[in-house]
């Protein structure tokens, strides 16, 4: 398969301004600065199919459109590249090795939605990926490609590199405005969506980095190209991470659709240690587990929806049969209690208290109502919350009760976890 | 546009841009919710207000979603009341079972909701998540384990009162409010906190543990402490005030913590009539100090006439007590020598009179300086002096209006003072006068005026812009730029500040703001809002009934009917009442309430001539620094005891309830102004408030209920004459502003090198607490500012004793040091108890000068 994402990461100093040009980089920004109209790349953008590439999946064409056009005065584009959904490493493949790639990515599109300054809203632990953003950006401003008057053309376009510090929910779209505005990191409320209201109160789009480094090979080559990637309504290529027991964890670029056995089996090396399959959360821990049952399912959008599930940002965890799914539940519940941002009720108190619940089930000091009671708290919690934080923390949680209540019920019976090894481990962590 | 929508079944129809909580409001149909307030910025976090919108699948937020043509809306279905008892369930579990001991309880909305929609058992038995305990202010206590973090405290101190006191730290179910580094929550808003926070998380420390809120009957009232007149409720234990809220009805549903926490104990203090006999007081039964009141007063102004007698009064009174004085003093002791200006009053001629009456008559309505695009402060520093102005003036700033301020104080919070002119009072007196001599100049060019103010207005030369450049120190650029800004506002805000009234230059102020006005309004500029702060207390009923010896003062004085008034000769003011008094030819002085002795300009004058008068009688709440050498003392109840009605400061009249004293309701005042009728054999025909109330309200055609009560519960009837506009005869100039003169008294700089600045007692100096309050819960120590940059080069650190020195006499007290002070000027307010202004003011200058020295330890 011909990789569009991937292309330059194997070169040598693949991050250098050098490198990307060598291999016909910027070439693209050239060609549209060189008289393609606004409109139209818009449009190509829509008919490609491009779907976000972050989690959400909303079609980005779609996305660009709400940006009203009467409107004076300045807009921004965000590039999110917080990449916090854990499971996730994707977006810190381009970032670190092909920079130049996004940052194409970044102008073109800031060209069609007459953007004049853009933000890279980077995770602050990318240290590495911070810098050689920061590098890039100035390689590409000496050689003329970003700063004022692009290539002759009138175009001017500065990026930001702005770092976060450590907060999970400055992922999500508004939060990660109020975060670049300086303020506590807290979701806005919706409407109104950042499209009409977004930073500073201006026109805002927000694109993930996997997105944007789609933009130059899509413009370049047209919407129908892209389109026969993939499959229908699930167009492209996707960098699936893929991370837990398997014997070669990795990124890998793949057209969308392709079946989860394939990604498992004849690219990620099969289960190590020649194990098997207990469970999959096919986009990272926001998305339902899945069962081995749906080894054939196509890992798209679509399909994956279909089976109660979703794509979400791509990032394959494997769980192999020694994994306690009470505790795969627990310790991303953990998670998402800690980063929560504590704004709204029910994800603010409600996580602690499944956590705890969750705890007593794994040191055997629950009671079997507790089960129960901790699909009542999670549906308190899920779609009552001010952001969708809500409803992605409690999906480890509903997901792998539903799958696996067998487990949950022989922890309650058996006083504790009935893997010797996670009862260990969870007598030493319990709070 | 209006939209039709459905809530429960019930057709509605509200305007676009109505949020469903609204539109449900107003249909009568209840939406619990924590986090909304509809004085503060819409939130949307507690998730308490989820009601399900036919066609959305997920809840919806009432308070945050705005509705739309046919929205059918459910607050009541199995899904709503689902995920309500879910959130309840969540907000309790990590919520302390405090209600035993919480000050909340019975009016928590935790509590109510949990009782109306929620589990009737929780079901969580983990360990809650508790917060340590932490003091953040002297008058809020913090329990944050029982925070549901609805942020109301937080928005209300960002948004309401600009002092940004309290702020959310950490995240998730480890956020908690708190105050920054080293801060506390203390602004003069801070109590309001209490009555915002719908749990017991934030609660009433003067309140604390005294009575449940079940107990306590609530009673409409009116604050009688500042001329802005909020109303409030008074809640009451066995008819004592256990604590003051706000009340809705008004400008807005916030009050200060001036009159939230002012009312004190009020039952200390001395309560029982004295008589002083060779210097040694001695207690005597009511009867027996009335007696040789009402004796002494016959005799004298027999031997020696009318003009022998007088009283001074304060304007901590009702209009009742301060209307019977005046008609008691003019109609049967039949001498005008009334006056409740008793720091640096002088006789006003007639035209300054009518200044005075057509300021009063363009008074504008406090909340009116919300709508305008500049705001003015002219020597003020309103949250500090009468703080709802300055919430009014902030949320005109935070809506964009622009604010320049005139003074020697910068005005607090930061956002109100925009511009600021640091100016002393009369340098500001000049600005101001040559300001409104440009619009005047403008507006009399125009061609507009139906009249010819022009050659009068450019014979005042003492205020043409560059003279007035030298003299206050500030560039014509500046001035030029100053002009420009009052013209082009469509809607200025003029605040006057109540140390102006204390000047001889008021009049010229007054002058100067109506020409201000007319000329923009001459010119098409806009409206303007004039809100001159007037003084203390029921000062607008002071000015309103004749509490002073002007030569005609409104109806109510002389015999009674207006037609009388014109006549009436002019009685003495408070200065000339103690030049009489030196003379010994005021023999009598009846003292209602004030202190002239710790407050006359003129201290060593003062005192000489109180002295000096043959009888001096007291009438007041406690016994005060006059008391101390008065004849007679009679005691009267605090002004939260007797009834009666105020006037606010733009012209509203509203009644007191007063609460139950062993003294009765009945000012006690009463009984001494029909004892002194008697001394011509007439007796008072007004009895008490009510009946004194009937007159004042005949006399002067209010039309308002006449029922005390009744008035009390409404939310008070505009009762004084308004003009919109003040007529372009204002544009012209005054004679007494020919003779106006500020800024050339000459004053002697080389020993005196700093301005002394002073103001009405601050209300975050805790100063103001009533003298026999029971708080302790700030330190009241007097203390006196001075700006960072002279404190250093005389090497003065904050908390060192300095000795201020005039030529009239020092004052030693502690020194604060302060970045809102113009340099080159000292500031001590007026209130404290032994550093008092008028050691170092004299008998007469306008401004004073003083040094400085730093005390050694």
């Amino acid at each position: 398969m011909e990789k569009i994402l991937l292309k330059n990461i194997d070169n040598p100093n693949s991050e250098s301004i050098d490198a990307y040009v060598s291999q016909g980089g910027y070439g693209t920004l050239k060609k549209v600065l060189g008289g393609i109209k606004q409109a139209d790349i818009t449009d190509t953008v829509k008919q490609s199919g491009l779907r976000g590439r972050g989690g959400a999946g909303f079609p980005t064409g779609l996305k660009w459109s709400f940006v009203p056009k009467d409107v004076p005065g300045p807009r921004y584009l965000c590039c999110n590249a917080d990449e916090g959904e854990p499971g996730t490493f994707k977006d810190r493949v381009i970032i670190e090795n092909d920079p130049h790639l996004l940052l194409e990515g970044i102008a073109i599109s800031c060209y069609a939605l007459s953007v004049e300054t853009a933000y890279i809203y980077i995770r602050g632990e990318f240290v590495l990926g911070a810098e050689r953003l920061a590098v890039a950006i100035s390689e590409a401003e000496a050689r003329g490609f970003l700063g004022s008057n692009i290539l002759g053309s009138g175009f001017n376009l500065k990026i930001h590199v702005h770092r976060g510090a450590g907060s999970y929910i400055c992922g999500e779209e508004t939060a990660l405005l109020e975060s670049l505005e300086g303020k506590r990191g807290l979701p806005r409320l919706k409407p109104p969506f950042p499209a009409s209201v977004g930073l500073y109160g201006r026109p805002t789009v927000i694109n993930n980095v996997e997105t944007l480094a789609n933009i130059p090979a899509i413009v370049a080559r047209g919407a129908e190209w892209f389109a026969s990637i993939g499959t229908k309504g699930n167009t492209g290529t996707k960098l699936f991470a893929i991370s837990g027991h398997v014997e070669k964890p990795g990124v890998y670029e793949l057209p969308l659709g392709v079946s989860l056995r394939e990604l498992l089996y004849e690219h990620a090396g099969g289960i190590r240690g020649g194990r098997k399959l207990k469970a999959v959360m096919p986009g990272g821990s926001s998305t339902p587990v899945i069962t081995p049952e749906h080894l054939d399912v196509a890992l798209d959008f679509d399909s994956l929806e279909a089976v109660g599930s979703m794509l979400g940002s791509g990032a394959v965890i494997v769980m192999d049969e020694t994994t306690c799914m009470v505790e795969v539940a627990l310790k991303l519940t953990r998670f998402y209690r800690h980063e929560s941002c504590g704004q709204c009720t029910p994800c603010r108190e409600g996580l602690g208290w499944i956590e705890q619940l969750l705890q007593g089930l794994e040191s055997g000091t629950a009671s079997s109502g507790d089960i129960e009671l901790l699909l009542d708290i999670a549906s308190s919690i899920s779609g009552n919350t001010l952001c969708p934080m809500g409803d992605a923390a409690v999906i480890p949680v509903e997901s792998t009760i539903a799958r696996f209540r067998d487990e949950y019920e022989l922890h309650a019976k058996q006083g504790g976890c009935p893997f010797a090894r996670s009862r260990a481990r969870a007598a030493q962590e319990a709070p | 546009m209006a939209l039709n929508i459905k809530i429960d079944g019930k057709e509605v129809v509200v305007e676009q841009g109505t949020t469903i909580l609204q539109a449900a409001s107003a249909a009568g149909v209840h939406v619990p919710h924590l986090c909304y307030h509809s004085e503060l910025s819409i939130k949307g976090s507690c998730r308490v207000c989820l009601v399900e919108v036919e066609g959305t699948p997920k809840l919806q937020p009432a308070c945050s979603t705005t509705v739309c043509e046919g929205m059918v809306v459910r607050t009541d279905s199995p899904a709503v009341r689902e995920a309500r008892r879910g959130v309840l369930e969540l907000l309790t579990m990590n919520h302390p079972l405090d209600c035993p001991v919480c000050d909340k309880g019975g009016e928590c909305k935790l509590q109510d909701y949990v009782f109306m929609y929620g589990r009737g058992k929780g079901r969580f038995t983990f360990e809650k998540r508790t917060f340590p305990k932490e003091d953040i202010g002297p008058f809020v206590v913090r329990d944050m384990n029982r925070c549901v973090h609805c942020t109301r405290c937080v928005r209300f101190t960002c948004e309401v009162s600009l002092s940004e006191d309290v702020g959310v730290f950490g995240r998730g179910d480890h956020t908690s409010i708190g105050t920054y580094l080293g801060r506390e929550l203390r602004n003069p808003f801070s109590g309001n906190v209490t009555e915002l926070c719908p749990v017991g998380a934030l609660t009433d420390r003067v309140f604390r543990f005294k009575a449940r809120v079940w107990e306590l009957e609530k009673v409409p009232s009116v604050c009688p402490l500042c001329p802005v007149g909020c109303l409030t409720e008074l809640q009451l234990d066995s008819g004592r005030i256990a604590r003051i809220r706000g009340r809705e009805g008004g400008a807005s549903p916030w009050i200060c913590d001036l009159g939230r926490f002012g009312f004190g104990a009020d039952h200390s203090g001395q309560r029982r009539p004295f008589i002083r006999e060779e210097g040694t007081e001695l207690d005597v039964p009511w009867d027996v100090a009335l007696g040789m009141v009402t004796g002494r007063f016959r005799v004298i102004s027999k031997e020696s006439g009318p003009d022998s007698v007088g009283v001074l009064c304060t304007t901590l009174a009702t209009n009742e007590e301060l209307f019977g004085l005046q008609h008691v003093f003019r109609n049967v002791l039949k001498s005008n020598n009334i006056d409740f200006r008793v720091r640096t009053a002088r006789p006003a001629s007639r035209e300054e009179e009518e200044v005075l009456s057509a300021a009063l008559q363009a008074q504008g309505r406090v909340n009116e300086i919300e709508e305008c695009d500049s705001v003015l402060l002219f020597c003020c520093d309103p949250c500090e002096e009468t703080p709802l102005v300055g919430l009014h003036v902030g949320r005109a700033v935070a809506s964009g209006a622009r604010a320049i301020s005139v003074g020697p104080m910068r005005p607090t919070p930061r956002p109100l003072s925009g511009d600021w002119l640091p100016a002393t009072l009369e340098q500001g007196v000049l600005l101001l006068a040559s300001l409104s001599r440009e619009l005047g100049l403008k507006a009399a060019r125009s061609g507009k005026m139906k009249s010819d103010s022009l050659k009068g207005l450019e014979e005042l030369r003492q205020f043409s812009l560059e003279r007035v450049s030298q003299l206050a120190g500030a560039k014509p650029e500046k001035l030029r730029s100053l002009v420009e800004a009052l013209l082009s506002s469509k809607k200025l805000g003029l605040v006057v500040g109540a140390e102006v009234f204390e000047s001889p230059f008021v009049y010229l102020v007054l002058s100067s703001v109506l020409r201000l006005s007319a000329a923009r309004a001459v010119l098409g500029a806009g409206e303007t809002v004039v809100l001159s702060l007037l003084g203390e207390g029921n000062v607008r009923g002071a000015l309103e009934l004749g509490a002073f010896p002007a030569s005609s003062c409104g109806p109510g004085a002389g015999n009674g009917e207006p037609k009388d008034i014109e006549h009436t000769a002019a009685g003495k003011s408070m200065n000339q009442m103690i030049e009489a008094a030196k003379e010994g030819q005021l023999r009598a002085l009846l003292v209602f309430g004030t202190d002239p002795l710790a407050e006359y300009g003129d201290r060593e004058a003062g005192e000489e001539a109180l002295r000096k008068i043959e009888f001096l009688a007291v009438v007041s709440e406690s016994v005060n620094a006059t008391a101390g050498i008065a004849d007679v003392y009679l005691p009267l109840q605090s002004i939260y005891e007797r009834e009666g009605t105020v006037m606010t400061l733009d012209g509203i009249l509203r009644a007191l309830s007063p609460q139950r004293s062993d003294l009765g309701k009945r000012s006690l005042l009463f009984d001494v102004l029909d004892s002194l009728s008697q001394t011509t054999g007439e007796g008072f025909s007004l009895k008490d408030a009510a009946s004194t109330f009937r007159e004042m309200r005949r006399l002067h055609g209010w039309d308002c209920p006449e029922d005390l009560e009744q008035l009390a519960a409404g939310s008070g009837v505009e009762v004084c004459a308004k003009v919109a506009k003040p007529s372009e005869d204002w544009i012209a100039s005054r004679h007494f502003e020919r003779d106006s003169r500020p800024g050339e008294t000459g004053l002697d700089t080389s020993d005196f090198p700093f301005y002394f600045a002073t103001g009405p007692a601050r209300v975050s100096s805790w100063v103001w607490a009533r003298p026999f309050s029971d708080h302790q819960l700030v330190p009241r120590e007097d203390f006196a500012e001075i700006s960072t940059s002279d404190a250093k080069a005389l090497g003065i650190v904050d908390g060192d004793s300095v000795e201020i020195e005039s030529a009239s006499g020092s004052v030693r007290v502690r020194a604060v040091l302060s970045e809102n002070l113009m340099p080159g000027t000292v500031f001590l307010s007026r209130g404290f108890r032994e550093a008092r202004v008028n050691f170092l003011t004299g008998g007469g200058e306008p401004t004073t000068k003083v040094r400085l020295r730093k005390l050694d330890a």
